[in-house]
């Protein structure tokens, strides 16, 4: 049932997104489009990334595309470097994989989870983490 | 609409074996035509016989086979040729699509076009005729010139004759906007670039299916359409030349088929449409076309025509209806294709939701993203109506898109 994939969860991080905007003392800057729609992300490190992970972001997307980078930006929030791109990349792989579940990842990720029966619409969850990771690495 | 013509649009549907199926538990309504319209069983039947019958290459084979793929594949150009009402079959190339022709084209007139010359194209092509051009400028050094529309959707001719001038040397216009319905006076367009001796490439892609064409009144230099707009297959589509262009203008692709003779040192090419058919062609594909062609000359296309029209007006009237809705592409010429957004929704959530429904309908910048910052939106939901469709996929359609804005807001 779609209204799995639209929880109300899911609707409230898109309509009230966490770290939304474009923070002053931009460290780093990354844009990305989703090719399948044309939707645009732009993510933000705010500060030193070797200090503190505080990440922000623009977008013009989808519902699932802005919870999923609420998500990023909220997760991520204090993180060491290196852990953060490693959390990223784990966090896209298990949307890509379908496998959300099967890992003990903070609760809140679990409204993607729904995502992968929707192949898709699964580049729409993805695109801010591959963007994070790509801003991060 | 009397009882008659309600009956013989009722036996078209039942043409269409893919309609009958359930999605997600509810009844297809497809409403992605413009995307691709789907197939009826002749054009089915006729792509399963050849293959259980008739199939071998064409050309230059001398067993019965060859003989029988041969005539298979030439009728289905020579009914090609009939549906434009070109004056010759041999100014008929069959291409992989719309999308190849245009590439054909663009890579082919290069020996025409010098630096500093100009294309002109509008600014509602599809990518497929925006990419081309801009490496063919790449390539020689032209300009690409984009002639602009205003808010309906509706070129601005004016604006056109402005630009125009001893400089151009290629307009290539959309006859039918995939985005937003709109029918572009071609007829002006041509004969505008005619009066500067302007070579015209028209792509009819959305048209073609629609009604009828005739490249001898357009008076077109080239003229290209998809078997799959038409009721065909994938991966065959048209392309007509004007002979004394098409004699002019270089091969695209080189190997077997568009020669007449070779030595290590030099080639000889064929002649029209082989020079421009390297390879061997998609046979299957031709057969498909030739019975699609033959499905749409037992229509009534003006009975068609005007029922996909009403089925447009009146899922027009109701859309209008909903709170916050906002169309795209609102011109006075149109076809059976409505385009809109609703505020605070993005296309792909809605078209989600109402594929819950069992709808279809295509969702994103439908390969146009120039046209899609000319209105300042990411993309729209696109309804395209076809001859199978009826009032109650409306009706369908409208409950579905009220429901998403329940679901989402």
């Amino acid at each position: 049932m779609v209204s799995r994939l639209y929880k109300k969860q899911l609707i409230e991080l898109s309509n009230n997104p966490y770290n939304f905007g474009k923070p002053d003392e931009i460290f780093s800057t990354k844009e990305a489009f989703n090719k399948l729609c044309g939707d645009k992300i732009t993510v933000y490190q705010k500060g030193d990334p070797l200090t503190s992970i505080e990440l922000w972001f623009e977008s013009v997307s989808c519902i699932i595309c802005s919870a999923s980078a609420s998500l990023l930006t909220k997760n991520t929030e204090g993180m060491e470097l290196n852990n953060c791109i490693e959390f990223i990349r784990n966090i896209e792989t298990a949307i890509k994989n379908g496998t959300l579940l099967d890992h003990k990842f903070a609760e809140n990720l679990n409204c993607l989870d729904e995502i992968k029966n929707y192949p898709s619409r699964t580049t729409c969850a993805t695109l801010p983490w591959t963007t994070a990771n790509d801003l991060l690495k | 609409m009397n009882k008659k013509h309600k009956e013989i649009l009722e036996n078209i549907r039942n043409e269409f074996p893919i309609l009958d199926q359930k999605i997600n538990g509810e009844d297809l309504v497809y409403l992605d035509n413009a995307a691709s319209t789907q197939k009826p069983k002749s054009v089915i039947n006729a792509i399963k016989d050849y293959y259980e019958n008739d199939h071998s290459n064409v050309h230059r084979g001398v067993h019965t086979l060859s003989v029988r793929a041969t005539e298979a594949y030439e009728n289905a150009r020579s009914k090609v040729a009939d549906f434009l009402n070109s004056p010759n079959k041999h100014q008929i190339i069959f291409t992989k699509g719309t999308t190849d022709s245009v590439n054909l084209i663009a890579s082919s007139v290069t020996n025409l076009i010098q630096e500093n010359d100009e294309i002109l194209i509008s600014s509602m092509e599809h990518h497929s005729n925006i990419v081309p051009w801009q490496e063919l400028c790449k390539r020689t050094g032209a300009v690409l010139k984009v002639i602009p529309i205003n808010e309906n959707g509706e070129l601005l001719i004016d604006e056109y004759e402005g630009m125009i001038s001893d400089k151009t040397k290629l307009v290539s216009v959309v006859h039918l906007s995939n985005t937003l319905g709109t029918i572009n006076p071609i007829e002006d367009i041509i004969r505008i670039a005619k009066s500067y001796n302007v070579i015209t490439m028209i792509d009819g892609a959305q048209a073609a299916g629609h009604f009828p064409i005739d490249v001898q009144e357009l008076d077109c230099d080239f003229y290209l359409f998809s078997g799959h707009k038409i009721f065909g297959p994938t991966g065959i589509g048209v392309l007509y030349g004007k002979e004394e262009i098409l004699n002019k203008i270089d091969p695209y692709q080189f190997g077997g088929e568009m020669i007449l003779k070779v030595t290590f040192e030099e080639t000889t090419y064929n002649d029209l449409p082989h020079k421009f058919e390297a390879g061997t062609p998609n046979i299957a594909g031709a057969v498909g076309i030739g019975a699609s062609i033959d499905f749409i000359n037992n229509l009534d296309r003006d009975l068609c025509h005007q029922y996909e029209m009403e089925l447009h007006d009146y899922a027009l009237e109701r859309l209008e209806k909903i709170e916050g809705i906002n169309i795209i592409g609102k011109s006075a010429n149109k076809s059976a294709i409505i385009s809109f957004v609703i505020e605070g929704l993005h296309p792909h959530d809605i078209g989600t939701i109402i594929n819950q429904k069992g709808i279809a309908v295509r969702t994103g910048h439908h390969c146009t993203m120039p046209l899609m910052d000319f209105y300042g939106i990411p993309g729209t939901v696109r309804a395209s109506f076809s001859i199978y469709n009826n009032h109650a996929e409306v009706d369908k359609l409208i409950d579905a898109i009220k429901l998403a804005i329940k679901m989402l807001k």
